[in-house]
């Protein structure tokens, strides 16, 4: 025992977890790379496969896992998770896939680390695909990018506001290509509603509608021994230490999302967790990307029944309301409403929807699928669909909701600055204090 | 025949459906309570009375409902009766007898206590005197929950119990917050002066509940609990939830809480309970001036004083805390340190106290975190740095009291943080204040970490080096420059150069001169080619402020990738028409790799200036290139692109011809249709038809005419593409010109694509069929178009063209014959019905089959003709084919006609073992629609009114407005004799208005069968003469806000 004791530490390199193998990278795959795009892959040096690394091997990376071994211009090299079991499942299956692919049966090419710093350390791989708990995104994309990775980071970007603005900078210093997988932005009728707000098909906005659950709680459940396997305190990183429980980080057999997501030191809630969806795509249809609100103000029970925010423009936006039933967002305009979610798309008038683009009407980022728009751009050095900065800025909405909800006051924020206005306590939050030795 | 009924047997049926599907029948029947209740109520009750009586009391408990019955009724007046047997503050005695209020026998009471009692309990005047003074003589009255649910008919009785019910938009099972609005009151003793939460119906009030009369002692925490509701009607926020008041001589105690038998297991609940009563009874005398004249400063000062008391309580609480407490005194505490942050003497207090927490020994890990967490927050400017400093040395300690305090903007901490770091000598202590220096930019930490660079500790040479990066003063920037390659220097080199880079960025977005020429120097030797790659790409950014845009040109052919990709980047990203023409100027010069790319960079720009070097792009000898430009131009191009987008339209490349039509469709600017338009006169027909499809791509509806020519067009290509484009953007002026189009077309293909537009346009037009008919007039030997024609008639349904397509359905030409089968059969009305029979029935060949199973399409739309009818048509239809999948198509349709007689005909197939399945569900569904009922509200419960059990109702839930109902759908048409409804056992919830309807459509409801206005619990009504129809339909026309719609039963009166 003893792991579960309070050490203050960080985790040392474990040794013998690490193979490293610079030579399996497979042979003549220059045709593939050359069909990719209208940029010769020539013209990025590598003239093979991207070398593609995973951090955090979850039920959320088994899809992305999958998405990758089965693309003809990526190659995956290395895998990472602090817990032994679930690391070495999907280093099995990787090797499986491959040893199937290539006919060699003894494949071992895919490696495991758990420690993600030398795997983003290792000169091969050119881009790293991160789905930890929320509380690591932002560590492991900004250590990947300083290596000169391209990053793949999950929803919802960050914990905090610092840890987005640290993003935005780093990508930029590095010209790294990254993707936040709000994935929603990669489907139709997502752009398409978005498109109908932005072109005035109703008229002029006033009022949003987002609909996901609430804030973070504080996580105050009893300690448990911790599993086999599991390294707790790396688990935990950047987060106050406190004792493992398995609601927060469950066995990988267990059949229901992890409810880390519930608890204010590892994740925003579900204001982050579908917020980065919903509220995300109520950025996009107001054409607020590079901005946000200017107010925030908690329910108070009579003026405010919900959590409302302002934008500069006038627009009223509110946690939850509207007509309900099924949108996740819901503009409402002087001549109409715009309803939409996962494989839903209503309009008041209904005719709205029957109106196509002209020439001269706005055209959203056109992308109908997130992991290939980012394999695109790293060929191309394009801007994914869902870059760093729309990720950062609309996770920033929803933190912004979860600080008022926590600190119960009105709050003015300067989207510019990115700071709040005359509240010295409330700008204490836009960034929490971590663990030694991580930091932003 | 006719034979009255009182209750229809189906309606029986219809309550075993509901109850099957698990319907439960709320307060039908009274739960025992259990053993274990009552021993949960007895550990819940207060131990003593508050005060001790002056003399014996005696408590009327009165339990009589004439409205809704709470079955909370038996377990509230036990616990009450327990209550008094247990503490000695009073005995009772229950009764639901109206004789107790006669004034001899209410003498012998000090209090009458209103246990969730409803409706009109009494009329009589000598009852209501006798209660009357009885209270302002100078006794008592408790009132539970319901208590304000009473007498609606008698205002001062309201005026008494302080208000009317007025809705519960939180019902049992909702958890709420509670506030208490006079925490000092003695009456609130119960609660500690803390709010809490509580799951039960929450009321909301209407007059004369007022504060000006009353004073409230507890109401619903609005910050805190939903206040989305439906049903909240209140606009000021003010729920009350308890209050006591005088009244003349007497004294009076309501609290709302009371519906949830839990309640009535609550300890703090049962003591706010026990001192009502007992200053009802006179035994408590408490203050009972109205809220309303209250000074707000004696309020504020009875609240501060009731909080500094909390705290108390709530600091022990944390100090004792361990994970998976109970937490409520933590939550208290973030909630009252939110509430106190702008209150400078209570924050400091708390600060104070938390802080001591931190510190504290034997505390655990969570309250002291807890604590930390709650500091951070609320922590106003260090008393004790002195301490704290000394605490964040403490490898114990540190990551805690550091969580405390390094978000905090108090200078101070800076200087703690410091002295901390020359103390402590732990490892990760020492990284993690470094790193707290650093986010806070504490430029006075420059020298102290400049040194930590050479650490014996790499771990903390590294932080000094991330640290020295966040600070970016010129100082931070100068050690680290120093640092790099330096002997002795333990930080990673690349950790280092992101550092400097982080560094140098924030001197030269200073503003400052000096500090940008040092960060433009630091960027010029970090992009040294000796570097490693990521630092000369991280540099770029930097030196393209140095050297101008122009460097990007040549890093694009940089030997590293990583310079290479960041080039890419910033020739995108740099601002500036400067930068764009820097572009423009070197991208004849470069290879094709590099253009291409330069290309897409000026593409995503999105600057209009580098048009015309795009334009000539398109003509590269590299393939990559030529697609590069044609993408771009669909940003940057304008009515001048037109030509060559057109010409690489109409080219052999696909890929090329995709890209210049997507761009061609997206040219934005003035112009550009009018210069499409122009182009439609190419000489070659590829230009001519990649322009008339752009038009339409275009939504170019002025060019319609211009589109219109081109059906005229020599090439069958061009005429193809004129035709779908004027499908688009053609309206119904056009309709006439593309049916005389298509009647001229000689091509098959051009013809298709004619018909097509001509049913798009012809649509648009007032009468539809008849520029196809005028069009149909001229093919008397053109058989093809004739054909094309009778396709359109049959898209359009239009039935001015009926009579046309059945001529030509019987025509002795075997393709017109064909053609006007079809056109029957795609008829979207059901108007062809007969026609598609008689094909059906006498026609040869696979039409009969397309000629049934189009009948059969048709007969299952809506339509005027009596569902027997239907029922012989789908009958006849049957008795036409063996094939099992029409026969299949026929039953399902028989399933949803709403005659008796379609069960019969589904029936005869049942033997048919391949329509076992499709026979079976038809007669289910056939079955099942028979006494559907349902209701604008609950209506999910509004079996219940005709189950058959007086006992159980269906009810609106909320009060009685116009235009709420009721329907029966008796699945097909009957005749209805007359309808009872029955709302015994909520006697006042009969409908105030209503008006029934017997129809055979919702829609159209004609005349109505009876109407008028409820006078009593049970309305019955008779039809003269009997009505005939499938539905029933009971609207309510009158309104009454305290009071629910409800029936318990509906009985039906029906015959045949």
């Amino acid at each position: 025992m003893g792991a579960n004791q309070r050490t203050g530490r960080a985790p040392r390199r474990l040794p013998g977890m690490t193979r490293r193998s610079f030579l399996q990278r497979a042979a003549g795959t220059a045709a593939a790379a050359a069909a990719l795009n209208i940029v010769p892959s020539t013209a990025w040096g590598a003239n093979d496969r991207i070398g593609l690394g995973f951090v955090g091997m979850g039920k959320q990376m088994a899809g992305h896992l999958h998405v990758f071994l089965n693309r003809p211009q990526t190659q995956v090299l290395a895998l990472c998770d602090v817990e032994a079991k679930r690391l070495a499942v999907r280093q099995g299956e990787a090797n499986a896939f491959y040893a199937d692919r290539t006919g060699e049966a003894s494949y071992a090419g895919v490696d495991a680390y758990e420690d993600f710093r030398e795997l983003v350390a290792r000169p091969d791989i050119d881009a790293v695909v991160i789905a930890t708990p929320d509380h690591w995104h932002a560590l492991v994309a900004l250590r990947a990018m300083e290596q000169g990775k391209d990053v793949y980071c999950e929803k919802p970007l960050t914990l905090t506001i610092n840890e987005g603005k640290a993003l935005v900078a780093t990508a930029r210093r590095y010209g790294r290509v990254f993707q936040t997988g709000s994935q929603q932005r990669s489907s139709r009728e997502f752009r398409t509603a978005c498109e109908l707000v932005r072109n005035g098909r109703i008229g002029k906005v006033h009022t949003v509608h987002v609909n996901v659950g609430g804030p973070p709680v504080e996580c105050l459940l009893p300690g448990e021994p911790v599993p086999e396997g599991l390294n707790w305190d790396f688990w935990l990183g950047p987060a106050p230490w406190r004792p493992y429980n398995s609601d927060i980080a469950p066995d990988m057999d267990y059949p229901g999302w992890p409810n880390f997501r519930a608890y204010r030191d590892y994740s925003g809630g579900m204001m982050t967790d579908w917020g980065a969806h919903h509220f995300d795509i109520a950025q996009w249809g107001l054409g607020m990307d590079g901005s946000g609100p200017v107010e925030i103000t908690p329910p108070d029970g009579v003026a405010y029944p919900r959590l409302t925010y302002r934008y500069a423009n006038g627009v009223t936006m509110y946690h939850g309301g509207g007509q309900g039933g099924s949108a996740g967002v819901e503009f409402i305009g002087e001549e109409g409403r715009v309803m939409v979610n996962r494989g839903y798309l209503e309009t008041d008038p209904p005719e709205v929807l029957d109106q196509p683009l002209g020439p001269e009407d706005i055209r959203l980022y056109e992308s109908s699928s997130h992991h290939d728009n980012w394999l695109e751009c790293i060929a191309s050095r394009g801007k994914p669909i869902c870059h760093a900065e729309i990720g950062h800025r609309s996770v920033t909405v929803c933190h912004l909701g979860n600080i008022a909800y926590a600190i119960k006051r009105p709050l003015k924020w300067d989207p510019e600055a990115e700071a709040f206005i005359d509240d010295p306590e409330a700008n204490r939050l836009l960034q929490r204090p971590m663990r030694a030795p991580w930091t932003i | 025949m006719f034979s009255a009924t009182t209750r229809i047997v189906a309606a029986a049926a219809v309550f075993l459906v509901l109850a099957a599907a698990g319907f439960g029948l709320p307060g039908a029947v009274a739960q025992e309570i259990s053993r274990e209740q009552l021993d949960r109520v007895a550990a819940a009750l207060p131990e003593a009375p508050t005060v001790q009586p002056a003399q014996p009391r005696k408590l009327l408990i009165f339990t009589l409902c004439q409205g809704f019955y709470h079955d909370a009724i038996p377990i509230g007046t036990k616990a009450f009766e327990m209550m008094g047997e247990k503490t000695g503050a009073y005995e009772v005695v229950v009764s639901d007898d109206v004789e107790m209020f006669a004034p001899d026998a209410l003498a012998q009471f000090d209090a009458v206590c209103f246990m969730n009692t409803t409706g009109t309990l009494f009329d009589r005047a000598d009852l209501r005197d006798s209660l009357m003074a009885f209270v302002k003589g100078g006794k008592g009255v408790v009132g539970v929950h319901a208590a304000t649910d009473c007498f609606y008919d008698w205002a001062e009785f309201g005026e008494m119990m302080g208000g009317y019910f007025d809705g519960h938009p939180w019902g049992a099972g909702d958890t709420v917050h509670v506030k208490l609005d006079d925490p000092a009151h003695p009456l609130n003793r119960a609660f500690n002066g803390m709010g809490f939460a509580v799951r039960d119906e929450i009321y909301q009030f209407r007059e004369p509940y007022s504060r000006e009369k009353l004073r409230v002692l507890a109401s619903l925490d609005t910050a805190k609990t939903d206040m989305t509701k439906d049903g909240i009607k209140r606009t000021d926020g003010d729920f009350a939830i308890s209050w006591c008041r005088a009244f003349g001589e007497g004294r009076v105690f309501y609290c709302s809480l009371g519906h949830n038998w839990e309640i009535f297991w609550n300890p703090q609940v049962l003591q706010h309970y026990l001192d009502g009563i007992q200053f009802a009874m006179g035994d408590l005398p408490v203050d009972v001036t109205p809220s309303a004249q209250l000074s707000p400063e004696a309020v504020a000062q009875s609240q501060a004083e009731a909080a500094a008391r909390a705290l108390e309580g709530w600091l022990a609480a944390l100090a004792a805390y361990d994970y998976g407490d109970d937490d409520a005194a933590l939550m208290a505490l973030a909630d009252y340190g939110a509430a106190v942050i702008r209150k400078p003497a209570e924050r400091e207090a708390l600060a104070t106290g938390l802080a001591a927490i931190v510190s504290q020994e034997g505390v655990s890990d969570a309250a002291r975190l807890f604590a930390a967490k709650q500091l951070l927050e609320v922590c106003p400017a260090l008393t004790a740095p002195g301490k704290a400093a000394s605490l964040l040395a403490d490898p114990e300690l540190s990551e805690t009291v550091r969580y405390a305090l390094e978000r905090n903007e108090d200078p101070v901490v800076g200087r703690v943080l410091m002295r901390a770091l020359r103390s402590a000598d732990d490892s990760m202590v020492r990284v993690g204040l470094i790193h707290a220096l650093g986010h806070r930019r504490e430029a006075r930490a420059a020298a102290a970490l400049s040194r930590l660079l050479s650490d014996a500790d790499p771990a903390v040479a590294e932080a000094a080096a991330r640290a020295l990066g966040w600070i970016g003063t010129p100082r931070a920037a100068d050690a680290l420059l120093r640092a790099r390659g330096a002997e002795g220097v333990a930080a990673p080199a690349r950790v280092i150069d992101d550092a400097l880079l982080r560094a140098a960025q924030a001197l030269a977005a200073s503003g400052d001169g000096s500090q940008r020429e040092t960060a433009l120097a630091i960027f010029t030797d970090l992009a040294d080619p000796e570097e490693s790659p990521v630092t000369r790409a991280g540099a770029l950014g930097g030196l393209v402020e140095v050297e101008g845009v122009s460097v990007l040109i040549a890093a694009l052919e940089d030997e590293d990738a990583l310079v290479r990709q960041a080039a890419a980047a910033l020739l995108r990203d740099t601002e500036g028409a400067d930068a764009t023409m820097t572009l423009v100027d070197a991208l004849p010069g470069l290879p094709a790799s590099q253009r291409a790319l330069v290309i897409k960079a000026l593409a995503d720009r999105g600057d209009p200036a580098a048009k015309a070097a795009v334009e000539i792009q398109v003509e590269d000898a590299d393939g990559a290139v030529r697609l590069a430009a044609l993408e771009a131009l669909a940003v940057l191009g304008d009515a001048e692109t037109v030509s060559i987008l057109a010409r690489k339209a109409a080219g052999a490349d696909a890929k090329e011809a995709q890209a210049a039509r997507r761009a061609l469709g997206r040219l934005a600017g003035p112009g550009v249709d009018e210069t499409i338009a122009a182009g439609l006169q190419d000489p070659r027909p590829e230009i001519r038809a990649a322009l008339v499809a752009a038009l339409a791509e275009r939504l170019a509806a002025d060019q319609a005419d211009a589109v219109l020519g081109l059906t005229r067009d020599p090439e069958p290509a061009v005429r193809i593409a004129a035709f779908g484009s004027i499908e688009r953007i053609g309206s119904g002026a056009h309709a006439e010109a593309v049916a005389q189009a298509l009647v001229d077309e000689a091509d098959e293909g051009a013809r298709d694509a004619a018909a097509s537009a001509l049913v798009e346009l012809a649509r648009k037009t007032e009468a539809p069929a008849a520029c196809v008919l005028a069009a149909f007039d001229q093919t008397a030997d053109n058989t093809a178009a004739r054909a094309a024609l009778l396709g359109v008639l049959g898209e359009l349904s239009d039935d001015a063209g009926l009579d046309v397509v059945r001529q030509a359905a019987a025509a002795e030409d075997a393709t017109i014959r064909e053609a006007g089968i079809r056109a029957l059969a795609a008829w979207s009305n059901p108007a062809p019905a007969p026609d598609l029979f008689r094909v059906a029935k006498e026609g040869r060949d696979a039409l009969r089959i397309v000629a049934l199973r189009a009948y059969f399409r048709l007969l299952a739309m809506p339509d005027d003709r009596p569902a027997a009818e239907t029922v012989e048509m789908y009958d006849l239809g049957l008795q036409l084919t063996d094939q099992a999948d029409l026969k299949k198509m026929a039953i399902a349709g028989l399933a949803d006609v709403p005659h008796p007689d379609a069960e019969a005909v589904i029936a005869r197939y049942a033997d048919d073992p391949e329509l076992e399945a499709d026979v079976a569900a038809a007669l289910e569904k056939a079955r099942s629609r028979a006494f559907a009922v349902r209701a604008s509200h609950n209506t999910e419960q509004a079996g219940l009114a005709v189950d058959g059990e007086m006992g159980t109702r269906w009810t609106t839930g909320v009060g009685q407005t116009p235009g709420q109902w009721f329907v029966v759908d008796l699945g097909w048409e009957r005749t209805v004799h007359g309808i009872v409804l029955d709302a015994t056992g909520s006697d006042g919830d009969y409908p105030r208005g209503y008006r029934v309807h017997v129809g055979n459509s919702l829609e159209d409801l004609g005349e109505p069968a009876a109407e008028g206005e409820g006078s009593g619990a049970r309305i019955e009504l008779t039809f003269d003469p009997p009505q005939r129809g499938r539905f029933i339909r009971i609207e309510q026309t009158g309104s009454i806000d305290s009071l629910w719609w409800s029936i318990h039963e509906l009985t039906l009166q029906i015959a045949d």
